[in-house]
């Protein structure tokens, strides 16, 4: 079909396969040589620490969990809060925020990443290091001391744009009278909030947390602008671990057998998700059939 | 162009949409589906146009199927309700388009355009886009971009409901002048049903996917097949009370719980013999009952002047019904009149199926 | 009375949770304009100085390029992911909206799967066949890779907007006599010119974002604006005032290209609502 034709082209060749490729060469010792010499499953069992294993694998993993497990809730708490709390405002107030909290996504990565890193500069002439020093306070080293707390901010407002904008459009179709109902009532700012606007929010709630959940669990641009992983590898989680093993040390074998598992995750994850969910209610049917 | 439809069928999943539908319209005949919302009407003619696969059945264009066809392929003109005129094209250019894609030449497109445009009076308006025209312009400008291409068939889905009451009217005679003159087969889709009856050569009625009765104006006014057709067409509609029909001495009466009426065996459609009695609903327009004479005792209920004439609501008991008669009658609420129905006007259907017990075509 | 404490609380802490946010992005503007010593908030001068690159080449550790030949890589980067986004997503796009086929559903969400896995994972593999292809190291190449990373969404935005058109256009065109590419060619297109523009930006803007696969992909003397900032931000001495005036001229034409293609983004199911305001 002439329509569909070139997408599917395009889609086979960019994501089908290349995850075949990738599981291909995860069974290599590719390295910059780029010979394919299949090695069996020793990356793998370097990975499970069978026979030579690989020391940073337990840090790598932990660091994911919690990067992961830090910047979801960032995410949808906060993005629930500036939605709610933006939506009860003057409505130009609401926008004016809205666009101050959505200016991360509309950034570009090395932007946002060039704002982290100076903002939390070690020394005075970083933002908030000038700021203490103005004070009179002494500076902190933040991207050693609190590095993945940092890393976890820095994603989670980055969510948080997204979760907001999508929260406050389901806010908005919430009808008014329910809410001035539940005021004349008697319901206090938090009660409306808790009894009426979010258990209406469940759907978008639950979209945005499978979603984010993903997006978070395969980021490393963020992180690797910010920190690079570092320091001391506090910050390296999975994914950014397999782009340094593919391509600073040149083990695109290795690297490749991290992203099979972290494909495999993803696979399942998705599955679920869509088990969950499903999109059929989504899909109208067409009106002309030839 | 003859157009046949055989045992048509089409279903949308549990949904029959249109169920073994058998119609057959003759060439240069006006033809009118006719049916609620949700009857099917438009269903069968999406079908006919070719953007439907029939489920089951098939559509004859001249005696040969054209299910195989693309709607491009099947030589057919349409209006839409909505009339689909493209907004980004000129008024000139929507007319002009079916011939663009044809491969006509220039010269004779703009020729023929000239000339529906003039035949539709719209050459004024030609370069203009369809956002800047009204509505009866645009109307205007679809249906002659059906009919630059002189097709062998013309469908109209519902092409007067988006115009004003007083354009609607105008529009009626003007559409079913234009087809008799260029003598189009022409099916043509309303929930209307005064469209209807005003400018179809014939009348298909559906209801829930199924053809009520098929026939013209006068007959479906007169000989309605069933208790549906006998409710949808006429306004006010009919009256229906329940009744028996009793069959004694070679003579029929109607009984109902207020009056009891005599029916000519004659206008039955099957002989009722012997002794018997059976369950009937009893059927009477508004506009033929009379009221003043006759042995029937009713009481005046709401009186609704409606200029020449007035709408009854009468009460026989429990039941009211209303009659349509002539405002100089000067009646009141409160006021006991006598009735009468004429036992050529009555109608009489089975309760179950709702089918009408009385003969059709034969003069009354 | 509770009321109005109610309605100061909401904006107290709205105020407390954007404080540091605003004071970044203000930072940030005072950096970029900001002359003499820095070493408090407040600049001494205001003045142009920062923005020096405009007509001076730059220098990184022992390379040098200008912005205007990293701003016009960027540039074609940009544009032609963005070419390549729209032509593919509005042929899908048509498709998916209005053709019923076996297998629609399964497209449309084999679309969202794609979209929820980040395929920046998939870049080793993307090195390779880049270069099996030839096409590694080559702008227009890496384009391309770039760009199907937007096609999954990039067809549910197309399809949002053809689904607005109403059947009977598409109908009474097809009476006319058109073919189902003629409808799209001739007829749909023209009707959906603001979905063609938020179908390109969106191909457009994460292209001109993109740092990743530029910086993995194309060799360190071809320089985009993301990877011009990258380096610079990697050298021993860092000029913060000279980075944010050059980040300030990176970052400004998406932020403006942004607040058209929200509305567009919000047509998306998943997404649904209303957009900013």
């Amino acid at each position: 079909m002439v329509f569909l034709g070139p997408s599917t082209v395009l889609i086979v060749f960019f994501y089908f396969v290349p995850v075949i490729l990738t599981f291909l060469i995860a069974f290599t010792g590719m390295d910059r040589t780029l010979r394919w010499e299949f090695v069996g499953i020793r990356n793998f069992a370097r990975l499970f620490g069978i026979g030579a294993r690989d020391p940073l694998v337990p840090k790598v993993l932990i660091n994911t969990l919690v990067y992961t497990a830090g910047a979801l809730p960032v995410t949808i708490i906060g993005g629930l809060l500036i939605s709610i709390l933006s939506m009860r405002m003057h409505p130009r107030a609401g926008v004016f925020f809205r666009a101050l909290f959505f200016v991360p996504r509309a950034l570009p990565p090395v932007v946002w990443g060039f704002l982290w890193a100076w903002s939390f500069e070690g020394t005075r002439y970083g933002l908030f290091n000038a700021i203490r020093t103005a004070l009179g306070l002494p500076v902190i080293h933040w991207l050693i001391k609190y590095p993945m707390v940092i890393v976890i901010l820095a994603n989670g407002f980055l969510g948080i744009s997204l979760a907001m904008l999508v929260f406050s459009s389901a806010i908005a179709t919430i009808p008014r009278d329910y809410v001035r109902a539940a005021e004349i009532d008697g319901a206090t700012e938090w009660q409306v909030v808790k009894y009426v606007i979010i258990p209406l929010l469940k759907w978008p709630i639950l979209t945005m947390t499978a979603w984010h959940l993903m997006s978070f669990l395969n980021s490393y641009v963020y992180i690797m602008l910010i920190t690079g992983g570092g320091p001391y590898y506090a910050t390296e989680v999975w994914s950014l671990y397999a782009y340094h093993a593919a391509f600073n040390r040149y083990r695109y074998g290795y690297g490749a057998s991290l992203i099979t598992l972290l494909v495999v995750v993803n696979l399942l994850l998705l599955l679920g998700v869509l088990r969950a969910f499903g999109v059929k209610r989504m899909l109208a049917r067409g009106k002309i059939e030839t | 162009m003859r157009v046949t439809l055989e045992e048509l069928c089409k279903y949308f999943g549990p949904v029959k949409a249109v169920d073994g539908l058998s119609l057959d319209i003759q060439d240069k005949e006006f033809v009118a589906l006719l049916g609620p919302s949700g009857c099917g009407k438009t269903t069968t003619l999406l079908t006919i146009a070719g953007f439907y696969k029939p489920t089951s059945g098939a559509v004859l264009f001249d005696g040969k199927r054209v299910d195989h066809l693309a709607p491009r392929e099947r030589n057919i003109g349409m209006v839409f309700q909505s009339y689909a005129l493209y907004p980004h094209m000129s008024a000139f250019d929507n007319i002009a388009f079916p011939l663009k894609l044809k491969g006509v030449a220039r010269r004779l497109r703009e020729r023929k355009v000239k000339e529906v445009a003039a035949l539709l009076r719209i050459g004024e308006i030609l370069s203009r886009k369809p956002s800047e025209l009204s509505g009866g312009q645009q109307q205007r400008v679809a249906l002659a971009r059906a009919l630059v291409k002189e097709p062998g068939l013309l469908l109209l889905d519902e092409p007067l409901s988006n115009l004003d009451a007083k354009l609607r009217i105008t529009m009626r005679a003007e559409l079913k002048r234009l087809q008799k003159d260029l003598g189009i087969t022409t099916i043509f889709v309303t929930h209307d049903q005064v469209e209807a009856m005003t400018m179809a050569d014939r009348i298909a009625l559906l209801n829930e996917g199924r053809l009520q009765q098929v026939g013209t104006p006068v007959e479906l006014y007169r000989y309605p097949a069933n208790t549906f057709v006998a409710g949808f067409i006429g306004t006010p509609p009919m009256n229906f009370l329940p009744g028996r029909l009793v069959s004694a001495e070679d003579k029929l009466t109607v009984v109902t719980e207020h009056f009891t009426l005599p029916i000519p065996a004659r206008r039955l459609r099957q002989p009722f013999p012997g002794e018997k009695e059976i369950e009937v609903i009893f059927g009477i327009r508004p506009e033929d009952i009379v009221l003043g004479q006759g042995a029937i005792q009713g009481e005046v209920y709401v009186v609704e002047p409606m200029g020449k004439d007035a709408l009854i609501t009468l009460r026989l008991g429990e039941e009211t019904l209303k009659a349509l008669v002539s405002l100089d009658l000067h009646l009141h609420v409160g006021e006991k009149v006598n009735l009468n129905f004429p036992p050529d006007k009555v109608h009489l259907f089975e309760p179950g199926t709702g089918a009408s017990l009385l003969g059709g075509r034969r003069e009354s | 009375m509770r009321r109005y404490v109610e309605r100061t609380l909401i904006y107290l802490m709205m105020a407390l949770i954007s404080a540091p946010f605003l004071s970044m992005y203000i930072g940030f503007f005072l950096r970029a304009f900001g002359e003499g010593s820095l070493l408090g908030i407040v600049p001494q001068r205001w003045g142009f100085s920062n923005f020096q690159f405009l007509w001076k080449p730059i220098a990184w550790g022992l390379g040098r390029t200008t912005m205007w030949a990293a701003l016009g890589n960027t540039v074609l980067f940009a544009v032609t992911s963005g070419v390549v986004v729209t032509v593919i997503c509005m042929l899908a796009g048509y498709a998916l909206s209005r053709i019923e086929f076996p297998g629609r559903n399964f497209y449309l969400t084999l679309q969202l799967m794609l979209h929820a896995v980040p395929g920046q994972i998939l870049l080793i593999a993307i090195f390779f066949l880049l270069l099996y292809v030839g096409l590694l190291h080559r702008l227009p190449g890496v384009a391309l890779a770039r760009a199907s990373l937007e096609i999954p969404l990039g067809i549910w935005i197309a399809k949002g907007f053809f689904d607005g058109i109403p059947w009977d256009v598409e109908r009474s065109a097809m009476v006319d006599g058109c073919t189902r590419f003629q409808v799209w060619y001739m007829i749909f297109l023209p009707l959906v010119r603001p979905g063609i523009a938020a179908v390109f930006i969106w191909g457009f803007l994460f292209a001109w974002h993109d740092f990743i696969y530029v910086y993995t992909l194309l060799p360190g003397t071809i320089k985009v604006m993301s990877t011009l900032i990258q380096s610079l931000l990697a050298t021993e001495v860092i000029d913060y005032g000279y980075l944010a005036a050059l980040s300030l001229i990176y970052a400004l034409p998406p932020l403006v290209l942004f607040v058209f293609l929200q509305r567009a983004l919000l047509k998306v199911p998943v997404f649904g609502g209303k957009g900013l305001g």
